[in-house]
């Protein structure tokens, strides 16, 4: 009994533990890390520009950084609904031409503003030339600066130019990371830990006061 | 003639509590009333320090922002989840104060219990029954005067 009753103890400690840890890393899941090279033809044609698939459920959303750091290069992205994407594909239209572009915030941090609101900005493009950083928020759409929650099927595109002469290659990177399950996972697993630690106390004390033979009065 | 047996209820046996009992009923009393106080007295701290928490929260939000580990619509989010975790520091007040007062009131129950149990056992010396007798009455003056005349209220911005 003694034995299951430490199991039962360590067991809902872990949980307690594991909550937060899961929560902090499952906040976020990362669904691109990496750095880019695309032609220069993607600026005249969306099937050469590099596409980047993702699916939003209900109150979920995307973080894009988006970053460029090579001399000559313009980098654009744009993100599309699945639906225009598939539509300009087979039509293999100038990225630059595709009517419907989705709405984002990004954001420009900068230390000590207390305007808040004012480094934050509703845009359908981020440019970078030579060199840039942009980090996006985009959820489907967007009212103000506030993001409008659209659950479906998009994807980010970029495409570019280089202005290099011989080098036509645009060199970028992108960090996508999507809304994961890691707050309610830490919730479930506080809840269930806490639950489990409160049990088994309580099942001690009655075990307890039935193996001495004492009542309460 | 046939005897009849009648099980005597809990009410019954009240003021009939010995002594070592009654004692145990006042040192109990006072337990769960010291337990539902100190409750009372933490849910009332975490209501009087909610905007203090607040205001630290959202500092903590903004220094975030401003490092870049979240954007814009991250800060807003935590700002709104700042505002209802303060909104419900402050409502769980009613709650808690609530359950308190019932588990006080409880303990003081027990204690005028084991009172009144002194003040009716002819085993104890006449002045110690009186005063149990008073204590007993005085007891029960508080949990009605605290039920009938105070109210817990709280605002919630």
């Amino acid at each position: 009994m003694e034995k299951k009753i430490k199991i039962l103890v360590l067991v809902s400690i872990i949980l307690i533990i594991l909550g937060p840890i899961l929560g902090l890393f499952l906040n976020k899941i990362t669904l691109v890390n990496q750095s880019f090279v695309t032609s220069e033809t993607s600026n005249s044609d969306v099937q050469n520009a590099t596409a980047i698939e993702f699916t939003l459920v209900k109150n979920q959303k995307v973080v894009i950084e988006f970053s460029a750091f090579t001399e000559n290069v313009t980098a654009n992205l744009i993100i599309l609904s699945k639906g225009t994407y598939d539509l300009a594909y087979a039509a293999s239209t100038p990225p630059g031409s595709i009517s419907g572009e989705k709405y984002f915030i990004y954001s420009e941090f900068t230390f000590g503003d207390t305007n808040l609101a004012g480094q934050a900005s509703p845009d359908d493009i981020r440019t970078i030339t030579a060199e840039g950083y942009w980090y996006i928020e985009f959820a489907g759409g967007v009212d103000g600066d506030y993001l409008r929650y659209i659950p479906g099927d998009y994807v980010v595109i970029v495409y570019g130019t280089n202005s290099g002469g011989i080098n036509l290659n645009i060199y970028f990177d992108l960090v996508i990371k999507i809304d994961g399950p890691g707050k309610m996972l830490e919730t479930l697993f506080i809840l269930i830990g806490v639950g489990l630690l409160v049990a088994t106390m309580l099942f001690v004390t009655i075990e307890y006061l039935k193996k001495t033979g004492r009542g309460l009065l | 003639m046939e005897k009849k047996q009648v099980k005597a209820s809990i009410f019954d046996k009240l003021p009939l509590l010995d002594k070592n009992r009654a004692a145990k009923f006042v040192i109990y009393g006072l337990l769960i009333a010291i337990i539902f106080g100190t409750m009372m007295m933490i849910s009332r701290s975490v209501a009087d320090n909610s905007s203090q928490w607040a205001d630290l929260a959202d500092k903590e939000n903004q220094i975030s922002y401003w490092n870049g580990e979240y954007g814009y619509n991250d800060y807003i989010e935590r700002q709104q989840e700042i505002l209802r975790i303060e909104n419900w520091m402050n409502y769980q007040d009613v709650i808690f104060m609530n359950i308190a007062r019932i588990g006080i009131n409880i303990g003081l129950i027990f204690c005028i219990t084991g009172f009144l149990s002194f003040a009716v056992n002819d085993k104890i010396d006449e002045n110690t029954r009186k005063i149990s007798l008073i204590i007993a009455g005085l007891i029960l003056f508080l949990i009605m005067f605290t039920t009938f005349f105070s109210g817990i209220y709280v605002a919630v911005g």
